[in-house]
């Protein structure tokens, strides 16, 4: 299973495409924290207008965790894309590529082929958005300094000491990986049925676009399935900024996307097991 | 292994289907197929586009599960729970598509270490020897020619010294001269490395140098199977005569026992189906009834035993 797993990512980090995805989340925190750099003062006071007239407010607020928390908001939507990248072409690439029928001519089992794919791009994952940790956090922590951390929410402002900051961040990225982790569950089983990655990295982008539109319509209709959607907990990484902490939430969410997955990687495992290999 | 088990597998045939049968919707691609490999064959898979031997391929390499009938690794049978048994075959189906973005050692360590992650890199430099591919294994496979990814195709076949090869049609897309290499090659994989080889092309020339043993298919259907030599019986030869004027040949050869070995017949071409010894007395005939005889070549040949073949199947069904 280790040969596999080695082999799988050897081929996933030699490929030139893998790295779109990297440089994708630099070029977009680059510009973030250039603007943030620029106009950062002014955006800061804009949103803090009705509340700068109520409280005096000291400190360091444009700090690299405010900018860190801007550019997980604006990326985090997008992260899904780069995962499907990698994690729609597992298997369908290969089926295009036509590798896939040279792989399945050498004694592995299928079901181990499609754990190997699925762990192989569950780590491509984690590198993503460690990779999107260090150059959003540590690059706005340098470039923007420490300090206290103002959340911004419709109805309530949550104020972070700096000193209670940094752990809420690991969790949060933990909680990104496990949420990025059921979309590479969900491409990878999108995958096992076509002879083409774009057709699954499409779907995949469909599904959390409609799923995500479902998720924000304040509906009585949709507030019935919300709570089954897994759009609808992709976001339980927010949860870490609130004071105090909805844990249960958060654990509910963790739980529901990890069902998903299993989900996926089971209905991958059974349905390739059974595909006859044309490509 | 005790003496007698080894010799009851040296008897075993190496690859044996029985009844395969597979479909496509309403399309029948396999029918009722069996057949058997020994050890040593070099076994020709013929038939036409569509004759079912690409799914016949991809079934005894598990990558198309068949409706009916088993599949026998020596003397296992072989199916998706005992897929381990595949480290005895090494393959080739349809194009040798492989990671172009990967250097040919790369991709041939990766499958090598797929088959056996114990084979040292001392094997992969043998074979990229025995392949003439050594010079070039450090470019990467995009910058290949088919032939050599089709000689690369084969050293990844090979790497883990298999007894048996699987060669969908390994001459596809390559030109002339990569096709005498390619025959060389396989024939020394047979000769020097002892190699059993399951071959289908298209090019049934190719075949009829290279088999030992053969299987003719058409429409999914066996028609015919053994040894080279006694399906090519010479005494079924058939001898094209081409006249120099038109000629009504039934009339001419009236009365003559060459009227029934009369093949198939047009004003300037007769063909006839007879033992060619007997060609000089057909000559003879001919001349002294009148016939004017621009040439008389036989058509001895596997590709006009094969046609004649499946044109009179086509015509019985």
């Amino acid at each position: 299973m280790i040969h596999l797993l080695k082999i799988e990512l050897f081929k996933i980090f030699k490929r030139p495409r893998t790295y779109i995805s990297f440089g994708t989340i630099t070029a977009i925190t680059f510009v973030i924290q250039l603007a943030m750099l620029t106009d950062g003062k002014a955006f800061v006071n804009f949103a803090l207008q009705g509340i700068n007239e109520q409280f005096e407010i000291q400190g360091n607020i444009l700090n690299g965790y405010l900018v860190t928390y801007i550019i997980l908001q604006s990326l985090l939507v997008h992260i899904p894309l780069l995962v499907a990248l990698v994690a729609g072409d597992a298997l369908a690439g290969e089926a295009n590529l036509g590798t896939l029928r040279l792989l399945l001519t050498k004694p592995i089992s299928r079901p181990k082929l499609v754990m190997v794919k699925f762990l192989s791009s569950v780590i491509y994952t984690f590198i993503l958005i460690t990779w999107l940790a260090v150059v959003a956090l540590a690059f706005s922590l340098l470039l923007f300094g420490k300090g206290d951390m103002i959340n911004l929410k419709s109805d309530s402002i949550i104020l972070i000491l700096q000193d209670d900051i940094m752990w809420r961040y690991l969790a949060s990225f933990a909680f990104a990986a496990l949420a990025m982790t059921t979309i590479a569950a969900m491409s990878l089983f999108l995958s096992a049925f076509a002879d083409n990655a774009i057709g699954p990295i499409m779907t995949t982008m469909g599904i959390v676009v409609v799923l995500t539109i479902l998720s924000n319509l304040a509906l009585p209709l949709f507030s019935l399935i919300k709570p089954y959607l897994f759009t609808s907990h992709m976001i339980g990484w927010k949860g870490f900024f609130d004071n105090p902490v909805p844990l249960k939430s958060i654990l509910t969410s963790a739980g529901v996307l990890l069902l998903y997955t299993v989900g996926f990687v089971l209905g991958t495992i059974f349905y390739f097991n059974k595909k006859d290999i044309k490509s | 292994m005790s003496n007698l088990q080894s010799q009851i597998i040296e008897l075993e045939p190496i690859l044996a289907t029985r009844s395969l049968s597979k479909s496509f919707k309403d399309f029948k691609a396999v029918q009722q197929l069996t057949f058997s490999i020994d050890k040593g064959d070099i076994y020709g898979f013929l038939g036409q586009n569509g004759a079912g031997k690409s799914t016949t391929m991809r079934m005894l390499l598990g990558l198309i599960y068949p409706d009916e009938g088993e599949i026998f690794i020596e003397g296992q049978l072989f199916n998706n729970q005992n897929r381990h048994l595949l480290a005895k075959i090494g393959a080739i189906i349809e194009r040798p598509d492989m990671y172009g973005y990967l250097t040919g050692w790369e991709n041939l360590r990766m499958f090598a270490t797929l088959s056996d992650p114990s084979i040292k890199n001392s094997r992969l430099e043998e074979v990229l020897e025995i392949v003439g591919l050594r010079d070039r294994a450090k470019d990467k496979v995009k910058a290949y020619s088919m032939g050599m990814k089709q000689r690369l195709g084969i050293a990844i076949a090979l790497v883990h010294k298999p007894e048996l090869l699987i060669l969908d049609e390994p001459t596809n897309g390559l030109d002339p001269q990569g096709i005498a290499e390619m025959r060389h090659l396989i024939l020394s994989l047979s000769k020097d490395l002892n190699k059993t080889i399951l071959i289908s092309s298209h090019l049934l020339f190719e075949i009829e140098q290279i088999a030992t043993r053969m299987i003719i298919m058409h429409k999914g259907k066996k028609i015919v199977e053994g040894q080279v030599e006694e399906l090519l019986n010479p005494n079924e030869t058939l001898v094209e005569v081409h006249f120099k004027h038109p000629i009504e040949l039934t009339t001419l050869l009236n009365n003559t026992t060459w009227l029934s070995l009369l093949h198939q017949t047009s004003p300037l071409v007769a063909v006839f189906k007879m033992n060619p010894s007997e060609t000089p007395m057909l000559n003879k005939t001919l001349v002294e009834r009148g016939a004017e005889i621009m040439e008389i070549k036989s058509k001895h040949s596997l590709e006009a035993y094969f046609l004649t073949l499946t044109n009179d199947t086509s015509v019985k069904n």
